[in-house]
């Protein structure tokens, strides 16, 4: 585990292509944090006007879900998926080391197009079933049990991320590389979102 | 109880996950075709024994913790909530175990499925003979779990035999060397099990600890009880037999492939034509184990998600032919495949197939036979 390459991330100069890659996850990961904190202060602001209207503070289940539904998605989205690398341009990050910091560096060099279709054809075994379901249901797809079912997606979708961000800094560990400050507000954000989804699960069952 | 249909859905899922073994035996085709008692050679029934040990072993240990924790978690919740709700009497919440427990079943299910896949990702462009390389002593898993299972087995098999470790003799590490090719197949049981568990919850309904849990004896005597339901007893036993038997199955056509060649090859290589059949059977294997689990990932995704049952008999997970299914059936297949990366899969089972003889075998020419 002492590989000289492993050492090159921290000697990394400014300006360079690997900090402009350092740079894009950093501000990708602070967009994340940024929506999380715009999470809470929706949260707050909800269970405030509850408290004026008189009704005490009370859990709302389906506005918590719909906040952690949307903020997870946006944000496995804006850590994981490649496609939205612009929003790092919008954060001011120069085009070319966004360019250079290619697909198939991520994908141990399997290519864009390999990896794609893998995942094109895997989305399209699913849109067969929602298809088939919705033909079958007249597109009513989850009945009674639409808001627990949705719930679940979104905790599964918070764990797994969690699942990724933890392996990721574990590889970090063993490739004695830095864990960046982002590293833990990653964790920490999927972590609140995971909590915030299993929270919203209790309380719609209590409804 | 023996139960008939839950025998032949175990039968099926046996053969499933014998798929992977055989492929692997097969692909060490010289060392099964080595004379019986050579001293680096295990016999066949032994590494057989190896692998559905470790088939089967996994399958009841993953299935175990599983239950216990959507089974456990949440009467822990439940605790919780009550105790939060002491702290903080004002807060509106109420839950109910039984209520959370289905929602747990469902997260958990569709967690099992993202895990189903993502191991066969990994899985099909795995080259098991790296585990054939280095000291026995220290195989090293990327799995946390596989490697404290393995170091387990390493005391447990150390125990029995005493002699042999302290030598540190030929036999011994390549008994070693087993356990660890053993354990790099068996890789895909945490996502097997999980999903048995599940299909098999859809069937006979989610375990709850019902009736009076007024004391942690009375809650722990129920978990119990859940947990170590007799229909997964009778499935691991069913998989530990069939994996037994098409393991060995496999070591005799091993052999068979290793006589027929024999005339024209040396140092245990085959024809180039043949070699070259082999990896096209491999590989077709190594495809054709995802697809063959697939199916029922996907009927477990409708059932779960959906709450459709098109026929509530158990044979409908295992051998449910719909069209739709099996469509998204072949669609993931070719999704994994895709993501795994065709060149990977070829490089990987050529490497298992050229990588023949045993490397202590070289050194074992020199040596006293034991």
């Amino acid at each position: 585990m002492n590989e000289p390459a492993n050492t090159t991330a921290d000697t990394s100069v400014s300006g360079s292509p690997a900090a402009g890659k350092g740079q894009g996850t950093v501000r990708r990961v602070w967009l994340v944090a940024l929506l999380f904190v715009l999470l809470l202060s929706a949260a707050l602001l909800q269970a405030i006007l509850q408290y004026q209207e008189g009704g005490g503070v009370e859990l709302a289940p389906s506005i918590l879900s719909r906040y952690s539904a949307f903020v997870t998605i946006l944000s496995v989205a804006i850590l994981y998926v490649p496609g939205t690398r612009f929003l790092e341009r919008a954060f001011d990050l120069s085009l070319a080391a966004t360019l250079r910091d290619g697909f198939d560096e991520r994908q141990d060099n399997r290519g864009f197009l390999s990896v794609f279709a893998g995942f094109a054809s895997c989305a399209v075994a699913f849109l067969i079933l929602f298809i088939f379901i919705g033909v079958e249901r007249g597109w009513d797809l989850f009945g009674n049990a639409s808001a627990r079912v949705a719930i679940a997606f979104v905790s599964t979708i918070a764990i797994l991320a969690i699942g990724l961000r933890v392996r990721h800094v574990r590889t970090k560990v063993g490739s004695e590389s830095r864990i960046s400050s982002g590293d833990y507000l990653a964790l920490i954000a999927f972590t609140a979102s995971a909590l915030a989804a299993v929270f919203s699960l209790i309380a719609e069952h209590s409804i | 109880m023996f139960d008939v249909t839950l025998a032949v859905f175990a039968l099926y899922v046996g053969a499933v996950v014998s798929i992977d073994v055989a492929g692997l035996i097969l692909s060490q085709y010289s060392n099964y075709g080595l004379p019986k008692g050579h001293r680096n050679h295990l016999n066949g029934w032994v590494e057989s024994l190896h692998h559905a040990f470790w088939h089967a072993g996994l399958f009841f240990a993953y299935i175990v913790i599983i239950q216990m924790g959507t089974v456990g978690l949440p009467y822990i919740i439940v605790a919780l909530v009550e105790w939060v709700k002491l702290l903080l009497p004002d807060l509106n919440i109420n839950v109910n175990a039984d209520d959370l427990a289905e929602a747990f079943t469902l997260i958990f299910g569709l967690i099992a499925i993202v895990i189903v896949i993502l191991t066969y990702v990994g899985k099909i462009a795995e080259d098991h003979s790296e585990k054939l390389k280095g000291d026995p002593e220290e195989i090293e898993f990327d799995r946390f779990d596989l490697a404290a299972f393995y170091s387990v087995t390493k005391s447990i098999d150390g125990t029995f035999h005493k002699a042999a470790r302290d030598s540190g003799s030929l036999k011994w590490k390549r008994s070693l060397q087993s356990h660890g090719l053993a354990a790099s197949v068996a890789v895909d049981m945490l996502a097997v099990s999980a999903l048995i568990k599940f299909t098999l919850e859809e069937e006979y309904g989610t375990p709850y600890i019902g009736g009076a849990t007024e004391t942690l004896s009375q809650w722990l005597s129920q978990l119990f009880i859940a947990v170590f339901r007799p229909e997964y007893v009778q499935f691991t036993i069913i998989v530990f037999l069939v994996v037994l038997t098409l393991a060995f199955g496999a070591t005799r056509v091993s052999r068979f492939i290793f006589k027929r060649s024999k005339d024209a090859i040396k140092n245990g290589e085959i024809s180039e034509k043949g070699q070259s059949r082999l990896i096209n059977l491999l590989i077709g294997l190594r495809i054709l184990e995802p697809f063959l689990i697939m199916i029922f990932v996907m009927r477990l995704f409708l059932d779960l998600s959906f709450d459709i049952k098109l026929e509530n008999t158990i044979f409908s997970h295992a051998f449910e032919l719909h069209p739709i299914v099996i469509l998204s059936s072949i669609f993931m297949t070719l999704g994994i495949r895709q993501l795994a990366g065709p060149a990977r899969i070829r490089k990987a089972v050529e490497n298992g197939v050229t990588r023949q003889i045993l490397p202590e075998i070289e050194h074992a020419e020199d040596e006293p036979g034991e």
